[in-house]
């Protein structure tokens, strides 16, 4: 059984403008000690998703269904209170932004030592050597002196460091790194990255992983889930993803990517822009921009099934497309870039 | 810190240069004879040349700076009205206290009501109470505070009886003459001045306090500490409200110079001889010494309580006490 | 020896409220117009003795050193506690602008050239509150110690130049012409000098006890003779005055205390004071906008009035209002031209606008508490009768003056009654080829600039508000050549005419009804022919008291009797 189960979620967002509809139907699983990786392009319901399953949105305009299964209990539905107490504390989150996640007027101390007594009752003393220990797994070095420096006293990598060490201090079995790299230059980045595919190793959490960027995923997950205006387009093993894409907006993602991309190759970043989630479009959301897009597309939405052959596979794709033509240009186009790549 | 603390006074001694030269230059360039008016109207010419020449008059306008300077740093002197010729340290000394009692005392007031009606509105924004408040707001601060004070005078003072309305009444007891005095008597002498300023402050105050509040409550820092699992109460009071309260503080030291403004209205209505009554009275009969006195030692006490709130909130915003 | 409007300014200040002078706040009676004006109404009231009145003041006062107080409420409070050598009885007018001898046993006799005044005060026919005598000494000390350079009163300018000796005293020994010989109090003049018995009678000749202190900031603390005295003063802040056990004179003095708790009250606030008997008078707080409301309520003629409880008193003011017309530059140098200007205008349209019986008007110079002024004659309309003043327009085109004619007025600034004045000017001199530019000043600054000779002004919106009743004080001061001063002068119409500045230095030494006559036949000639003014109103005070205080007596020289009031 899988350590979170999310089915069929949606989240609303009541605003002056509309409703948005900011995360549209989308199901996945987190396997215990498993990273699953979320990707898309921005604004489409990524961290919607995240904080959804938190449960930190406001109530005062958000309107949430579906469930989300964590250990027996569906996130979506239990006690506020109850909520709390899993938040922080089995299901941790690190933000995109470290530069303005930490409260400026207390010191990382005070916030680390909070973070232990919030869930346990401990006393200061323990609650600090707990988090010096944590602050020392994150490799800040000096870190029992660092205890009582301010935020705006450490780099943003530092601070990045201080945030997994505060998520990753009461032990959770879910970590949610929401984008945790995106305001970092390269080379902290993957530095985090490594911390964090090294903590995971020592301490055995889940990691849900959202990011636009497919590098940090190639390095990391297990599984990934590629959204597109809110809904979930594409879902499978690493493998599946890289090696075996089945959709459009995929192969246009990974166009993107630089590793991929060679001069003269087909694969081009996509056009035009993701479309606006007060009024989504009709049939594939996709459809404006798919260079694939034929008459089904415009009225009927595709359900997001399995990819034939492979049955073993959680290897899923909502796409009208011929499953033979996806598989041939799949092929084509991946071909064309690593044989360019082997030159 | 120490270097922080350094430059606020550094910067506040500059201040006071600049606004002593600002007030002297404004007020003596105006084409009134100074002389004349303290000769009085029937003066000889002779008589106007010998008060110029006491007053300084006579000499080019840094001299004459550099002499007020000199009074002010050296013997602590503002000089004297030139209409009853009481030293101007003594009307301060008298008036002080009393716009001090305005100013803070309607200062406690209006935090006493904007904080907690700013805070409600920020957490509840759109509910009915928080309409209330904003229409409240907007009625606070479209309304002028001596239309406020004639308002409450004829209601609650006139009508209903229930509040004096005129003087002000020593705290320490009455002085021949006065009919009021002690503690008691300075409350509810105060009560009505309170409220008009109240008025028009809270206002701006709950508006400024909910939108601060309301934009620290989106702060990704608050994200956190929901994220941790902080239980909301804990979430607004140790995370948001102390972060919400630094521009507050800001605010409240820049607006002390503009309450002074205020006071001016709510003393002249409740006929509370302060600093802003003998600053208005004075422009009307150009008794400038009171006019620069009052403006100076108004200057010098904003530059002072601008260093206090810098260094409260050095206090309480270690980005600035570290930097 | 004389205060400009603007020392009642001072006194009435506020937030755009009525400045005095220039633009208005009083009125007289004049022209048989008075009948409107009260001039005390509880006159004949039978008031019982004791009692306390609760007052305050808008402005407060400046001093109540009588050496330096100079403020109309000032004077009022030297009125009820001092003891002078002659004094005006608590009498309406016209009895009340008759001096008489109070400390001293008769007027004083003068020598046949005038030049010897001979005061005889019986000593201790009046007492201090401490119980120490008046004698010819007081006098003596109190002239010396205005006299004195060190004291710097006002009085030095009124007196100096006329007491042998007493210009550019240096403060030591005695005086040649103040002397004291016995019972008598003896001034040895330069000059004669017609006005010397009113500044004697002036609250700057207060008795003051012997060796009060030399004190240019004024004694905060002083014992008085009259029917009262101060017996508390914080300057600023609050003065109490009290009945004068020792006092023995035919002076009324029924109330035991007057306090003055307050001296910022806000004119609004204490009327509404006033009104609910928190507070028994402000002596400053009526202003204009509630004088018609309070007299309907409170005034003559009023429910309450009828039932003998009259709260709302307007009184005359020894004040005119006047349009000086330049003579010294071109624009209004044809007399012809000032004669039309005076037949243009509408004094009755110019007074509505001060406010609800503001002011009385009036064509004359002198005003009606003024002896001379029932003398001087009525000459111009006090409606426009445009055809008279066409008529002499067409004179003085006949004698070469040219249309149009610019002319430049200052008036007072941020004052309502006086920037509708102006608009009323300019519409009555356009029919006349007169174009009118108006100029508007801060109150102290326009007459300051009035006052520098040569200044381009052609016309100055002026009013004028005297120590005493004497024409001296309106007619030598305000038209005289002498008055014509490099800056800081006084004669803004730069009137400089060597006859009738003889006529007036003539005038000046004589007394009594001969005065009088002389200065009357002067003011209707002057008006007449060479017309320097267009004199146009008379100002009055208002006064409210709540309705537990009666016995208000208006006395002309110095308004509303604090000695004659009375607790109901
Ligand atoms: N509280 C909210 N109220 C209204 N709309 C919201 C709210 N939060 C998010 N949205 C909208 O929902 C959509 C999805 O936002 P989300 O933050 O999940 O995007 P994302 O995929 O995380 O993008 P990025 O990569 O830029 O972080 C966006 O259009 C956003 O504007
Ligand atoms: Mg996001």
């Amino acid at each position: 059984m899988p350590l979170l189960d999310v089915k069929d979620l949606k989240t609303y967002f009541r605003t002056d403008d509309g409703i948005v509809h900011a995360v549209d139907g989308v199901s996945f699983s987190v396997e215990k000690g498993k990273t699953l990786a979320i990707v898309g392009e921005s604004g489409c319901g990524k961290s919607v998703t995240c904080m959804t399953i938190m449960g930190l949105n406001a109530k005062r305009n958000t309107i949430t269904e579906g469930q989300a299964i964590f250990k027996d209990r569906d996130l979506l539905k239990i006690d506020p209170d109850e909520l709390r107490k899993i938040r922080g504390n089995e299901i941790s989150m690190i933000f995109q932004d470290p530069m303005t996640s930490l409260n400026p007027v207390y010191t990382i101390g005070a916030q680390l030592r909070e973070a232990v007594q919030l869930h346990e009752n401990v006393s200061k003393q323990v609650a600090n050597s707990r988090s010096v220990e944590m602050l020392k797994a994150v490799a800040i070095p000096r870190a029992e002196t660092r205890m009582d420096d301010y935020p705006h006293q450490f780099s943003g990598g530092m601070r990045q460091r201080v945030m997994i060490a505060m998520a990753l201090v009461n032990n959770p079995d879910l970590l949610i790194a929401d984008e945790p790299t995106t305001a970092l230059d390269v080379t902290t980045q993957a530095q985090i990255l490594k911390l964090m595919n090294q903590l995971q190793r020592d301490f055995g959490s889940a990691i849900i992983l959202v990011t636009h960027d497919l590098g940090v995923v190639a390095e990391t997950a297990d599984d990934v889930m590629v959204m597109y205006a809110a809904k979930a387009v594409e879902k499978g093993g690493y493998e599946d993803i890289f090696y075996r894409p089945e959709h459009p907006y995929t192969w246009g993602l990974l166009g993107s990517l630089p590793r991929l991309v060679a001069e003269g190759a087909d694969l081009k970043p996509i056009p035009g822009t993701p479309p606006s989630l007060l009024q989504p479009p009709s049939g594939c959301r996709f459809h404006l921009r798919c260079t694939y897009a034929f008459s089904p597309c415009v009225p009927d939405v595709p359900e997001l099934l399995p990819v034939g052959g492979e049955s073993a596979s959680d290897h899923a794709v909502a796409c009208h497309l011929e499953p033979e033509f996806r598989r041939r240009e799949s092929h084509d186009l991946l071909h064309e870039v690593m044989a360019e790549q082997q030159v | 810190m120490v270097r922080y603390v350094i430059r606020r006074l550094l910067w506040a001694v500059v201040l006071f240069i600049a606004v002593t030269l600002l007030t002297f230059i404004m007020f003596y360039v105006i084409p009134v004879n100074p002389a004349a008016m303290v000769a009085g109207k029937a003066a000889t010419p002779a008589m106007i040349k010998q008060v110029t020449h006491d007053l300084y008059l006579d000499r080019p306008l840094y001299v004459q700076y550099g002499h007020f300077m000199k009074e002010l740093v050296w013997n602590h002197s503002l000089g004297y009205s030139y209409g009853n010729r009481q030293s101007v340290n003594s009307i301060i000394e008298k008036a002080a206290p009393v716009t001090a009692a305005v100013v803070f005392g309607g200062a406690i007031l209006w935090l006493l009501v904007a904080i907690p009606v700013g805070i409600y509105s920020a957490l509840r924004p759109r509910s009915k109470g928080d309409r209330v408040a904003m229409v409240g707001v907007l009625a606070g601060i479209s309304a002028h505070p001596v239309w406020v004070g004639y308002m409450l005078s004829l209601i609650v003072g006139y009508k209903l009886n229930l509040l004096p309305i005129q003087g002000y009444c020593n705290l320490r007891g009455a002085s021949a003459g006065q009919s009021c005095g002690g503690p008691y008597d300075w409350f509810m002498h105060m009560l009505l001045p309170w409220i008009t300023f109240a008025i028009l402050y809270s206002a701006f105050y709950v508006r400024m306090i909910r939108s601060s509040v309301m934009e620290t409550l989106n702060e990704d820092y608050v994200r956190t500490a929901r994220a941790k699992g902080a239980p909301e109460r804990t979430v607004i009071r140790r995370h948001a409200l102390r972060n919400a309260m630094l521009p507050v503080v800001t605010m409240l030291g820049m607006d002390i110079a503009l309450a002074l403004g205020g006071a001016v209205f709510v003393e002249i209505v409740f006929g509370l001889p302060g600093l802003g009554y003998w600053a208005i009275q004075s422009v009307f009969t150009f008794d400038l010494p009171i006019v620069i006195g009052t403006v100076i030692f108004a200057s010098i006490m904003v530059i002072i309580f601008n260093l206090l709130i810098d260094l409260l909130y050095a206090v309480i915003d270690p980005r600035i006490r570290l930097a | 020896m004389r205060r400009p409007g603007m020392w009642i300014a001072l006194g009435a200040v506020t937030l755009g409220v009525v400045l005095l002078g220039a633009s208005g706040c009083g009125s007289s009676s004049s022209n048989g117009n008075a009948s409107n004006v009260s001039t005390g109404a509880s006159v004949n009231e039978v008031g019982k003795p004791g009692g306390t009145i609760k007052a305050a003041w808008h402005g407060g006062i400046d001093f109540i050193d009588p050496a330096l107080a100079y403020y109309q409420e000032s004077w009022q409070i030297e009125y009820a506690t001092c003891v002078n050598l002659l004094g005006y009885p608590d009498k309406p007018a016209p009895a009340g602008y008759q001096l008489q001898p109070e400390a001293a046993s008769a007027m004083p006799t003068i020598s046949s050239d005038g030049l010897t005044v001979t005061f005889t005060v019986p000593p201790g026919k009046y007492k201090f509150n401490t119980g120490e005598p008046v004698t010819a000494q007081t006098f003596a000390d109190s002239l010396m110690r205005d006299l004195n350079p060190k004291q710097v009163s006002p009085f030095v300018s009124f007196v100096a130049s006329s007491i042998e000796g007493a210009d550019g005293w240096n403060g030591k020994g005695t005086i040649p012409g103040v002397q004291v010989n016995g019972d008598q109090f003896i001034l040895h003049l330069t000059k004669p000098n017609g006005t010397i018995e009113a500044e004697m009678a002036t609250p700057f000749m207060c008795a003051i006890p012997h060796n009060l202190p030399i004190s240019p900031k004024g004694v905060t603390s002083i014992a008085g003779a009259g029917p009262y005295y101060i017996a508390s003063y914080t300057p600023n802040q609050s003065l109490v005055v009290k009945k004068n056990p020792n006092y023995t004179g035919p002076r009324p003095h029924l109330i035991d205390e007057l306090d003055f708790g307050q001296f910022a009250i806000d004119q609004n606030q204490g009327i509404l004071e006033t009104k609910n008997g928190q507070l028994d008078w402000c002596p400053d707080c009526v202003t204009a906008a509630q004088s018609l409301p309070l007299s309907q309520q409170y005034g003559d003629g009023s429910p309450a009035a009828a039932a003998g409880k009259q709260q709302m008193f307007i009184s005359p003011e020894i004040e005119v209002n006047y349009y000086a017309m330049n003579t010294a530059n071109p624009a209004l140098s044809n007399p012809l031209v000032r004669q039309a200007v005076n037949y243009a205008i509408d004094r009755t349209g110019a007074t509505k606008q001060l406010g609800y019986k503001a002011g009385i008007p009036t064509d004359k110079y002198l005003p009606p508490q003024v002896p001379g002024a029932s003398i001087e004659k009525a000459v111009y309309p006090l409606t426009p009768d445009l055809s008279k003043a066409q008529a002499l327009m067409s004179q003085a085109k006949a004698a070469g003056v040219k249309t149009p004619i610019n002319v430049l007025v200052y008036s007072t600034q941020g004052v309502q009654s006086a920037t509708n004045r102006m608009a009323l000017l300019t519409q009555e001199l356009k029919p006349l080829g007169i174009n009118v530019t108006v100029k508007y000043y801060q109150r102290a600054v326009q007459f300051q600039e009035e006052g520098v000779k040569g200044t381009p002004m052609d016309i100055a919106d002026e009013g004028w508000l005297a120590d005493f009743p004497d024409p001296y004080d309106f007619l030598n001061i305000l038209l005289s050549g002498h008055s014509i001063l490099p800056k800081n002068g006084d004669n803004f119409s730069y009137f400089d005419n060597k006859s009738y500045n003889d006529q007036m230095d003539a005038a000046a030494t004589k007394v009594g009804s001969e005065r009088a006559q002389t200065y009357g036949d002067i003011a209707t000639s002057m008006k007449t022919d060479q017309a320097p003014w267009a004199a146009w109103s008379n100002q009055t005070n208002y006064d409210f008291f709540s309705s537990k205080i009666g016995c208000q007596l208006w006395e002309p020289s110095y308004g509303m009797d604090i000695a004659a009031l009375c607790v109901r």
